[in-house]
């Protein structure tokens, strides 16, 4: 049985896949829980796809894809921040344009430039394997950054997503605060890239959040049980994809799709939780 | 007071309607104009609220009066006119009130604990905070005993009844020890049973000196309950005592061509 547990870490690239997975297990649920509440699924989706050509702008001049990600992540969240503080048309539409036309870019980009060192299917559904030291450093550091910010604003973000009018006439930037939760989102969205690829990224930020909440009452209590399924998701996911030799992203994406269903269950048969919000 | 064509130039020189100079009102708004879209929500407001008042603020359905608090509030720009919280412009007297939603306006979906909901009380924009817990659960606890909700902390705000929320927002707002009390709609969703509790526990907060407005639509039986009514349709059609404020002009100016079914359900005269 240790022998199972040990053997595919005697590999350095699946260790740093291991690290990298764990990462993105601990933050996915918690940004989720708050996405999943808010309502913010598409948008974690299209800040994914808008990433693109960051991703490929890095990748052509020879840098780590993070290097191009990151910056890209930054300004599509404060744009998007934007079309939310301007609500001259739906956030929605604007969301979805300005998604397309991002991922489109970086497709045409992609496809004008040619022999790049990663293919448009890593890209499109992750190549945890390929992850170098650079990555994982970065991936490590990233993380940090967002869990120090939630936990030090943990209360606000509550408070002006729970009583947006109400947390304002107390004093909170609800405004700074929000643009700060996009930031967040995109950061952990380009450090999940990696793990999963751009398609199927809502499904680790969103699955396990969406699981817990169904059989956890309460807020954080939810957000503790998501890093848990979010955990178990990503490292039993890395293991299955070494053993049965498969692709580690939509591995990963299925176990969650599957601890969802049994919380599903659990939730019809056995729970008192009221949840039908989240279905 | 200069009169400037449609609207008035004012500041803080202007004299209260109240008490004229030497105003120590808790809020006072003088020629208040709000404008969305090009056309006026509020129109010229003004009235005055003194310390440790319960008001009713009353009108129809997009009356302005949620618009009114946000003003108040400072989290909406007039364009003309004049507002002043405890003597200073709303945006500088944040901390001195406290919001308590309308229903729609809260995100349910938070599976909070009446505990949780009144410790954003004590949330600031100071993150720091967030780690001071010290004195914290005691502030809570003597808010949440205050408005008798302490044996419900552990319970889930969104499972509780209209009456139980509104009491666990009012703890919030003691939490926030602000003076100023801003309810919106606070009677919606709740039995009559549970809104006279309400107002006779606001009334006790008053008699501590909190000011507090409510805004509602319909006051019911409840309208002897407060000092005084604020009546608003774009702008204030009449501000006195509940059973001087009411006079079938005002009702007329509020509802329309439909008071007569407000008038008697306002006077303790409700209909069956």
């Amino acid at each position: 049985m240790i022998n199972i547990v040990l053997e595919p870490f005697q590999y350095d690239f699946m260790l740093r896949a291991l690290f990298v997975s764990s990462m993105v297990g601990i933050i996915c649920p918690i940004l989720g829980a708050y996405v999943v509440i808010r309502g913010m699924g598409f948008m974690g989706d299209a800040m994914a796809h808008a990433v693109m050509p960051g991703i490929v702008i890095a990748l052509i001049l020879g840098l780590s894809p993070f290097l191009g990600s990151v910056p890209m992540a930054i300004v599509v969240a404060v744009s998007v921040g934007y079309l939310i503080h301007k609500k001259d048309v739906s956030v929605d539409t604007a969301v979805g344009v300005m998604f397309a036309g991002l991922f489109s870019l970086g497709l045409v980009l992609m496809s004008l430039v040619g022999g790049l060192a990663i293919s448009i299917e890593d890209i499109l559904l992750g190549q945890i394997l390929g992850v170098s030291r650079v990555d994982m450093l970065i991936s490590f550091i990233l993380t940090v950054l967002v869990l120090v910010a939630l936990v030090t604003f943990h209360k606000q973000l509550i408070f002006s997503g729970f009583d947006p009018v109400g947390s304002v006439v107390a004093g909170l930037n609800a405004g700074a605060l929000n643009y700060m939760f996009l930031i967040l989102l995109g950061i952990s969205i380009v450090v999940t890239l990696h793990v999963v690829g751009v398609v199927l990224v809502v499904g680790l930020l969103i699955t396990p959040a969406a699981a817990s909440q169904m059989v956890m009452r309460r807020f954080t209590r939810a957000m503790l049980l998501g890093i848990v399924f979010g955990l178990f998701s990503t490292v039993v996911g890395l293991y299955l994809s070494y053993y049965f030799d498969l692709p580690s992203g939509p591995v990963m994406t299925l176990i969650s799709f599957a601890i969802f269903l049994c919380c599903a269950v659990y939730e019809k048969f056995f729970s008192q939780t009221q949840t039908s919000h989240l279905m | 007071m200069k009169n400037q064509g449609k609207f008035f130039k004012v500041d803080i020189e202007d004299p209260c309607v109240r008490c004229g100079f030497n105003c120590t009102c808790a809020i006072r708004a003088v020629g208040a104009c709000v404008e969305f879209n090009g056309s006026l929500v509020l129109d010229d407001v003004t009235f005055s609220v003194g310390k440790g008042v319960l008001s009713a603020l009353v009108g129809p359905n997009a009356g302005g009066k949620s618009t009114l608090f946000n003003a108040i509030a400072g989290i909406q720009d007039i364009v003309h006119g004049s507002i002043f919280v405890n003597g200073l412009p709303p945006k500088d007297s944040k901390g001195s009130i406290s919001y308590i939603p309308q229903r729609e306006n809260v995100n349910w979906r938070f599976s909070l604990t009446a505990l949780e909901v009144v410790d954003l009380g004590l949330v600031k924009n100071n993150s720091l905070l967030a780690f001071s817990r010290k004195g914290s659960l005691e502030k809570v606890r003597s808010a949440l005993e205050r408005v008798d909700m302490w044996n419900y902390k552990d319970q889930l705000i969104s499972q509780m009844s209209g009456g139980q929320r509104q009491r666990v927002f009012i703890a919030r707002a003691l939490c926030q020890e602000a003076n100023i009390l801003l309810l919106d709609e606070a009677f919606s969703g709740v039995d009559v049973a549970s809104q006279f509790g309400l107002i006779d526990m606001l009334r006790e907060l008053k008699e501590q000196g909190k000011t507090i407005i409510i805004a509602t639509h319909d006051l019911n039986t409840l309208a002897d309950r407060f000092d005084e009514v604020i009546c608003l349709n774009r702008h204030v059609c009449a501000q006195g005592s509940p059973d001087t404020a009411f006079t079938p002009e005002v009702l007329e100016e509020l509802y329309g061509s439909h008071p007569g079914m407000f008038l008697s359900h306002s006077l303790g005269h409700h209909h069956d």
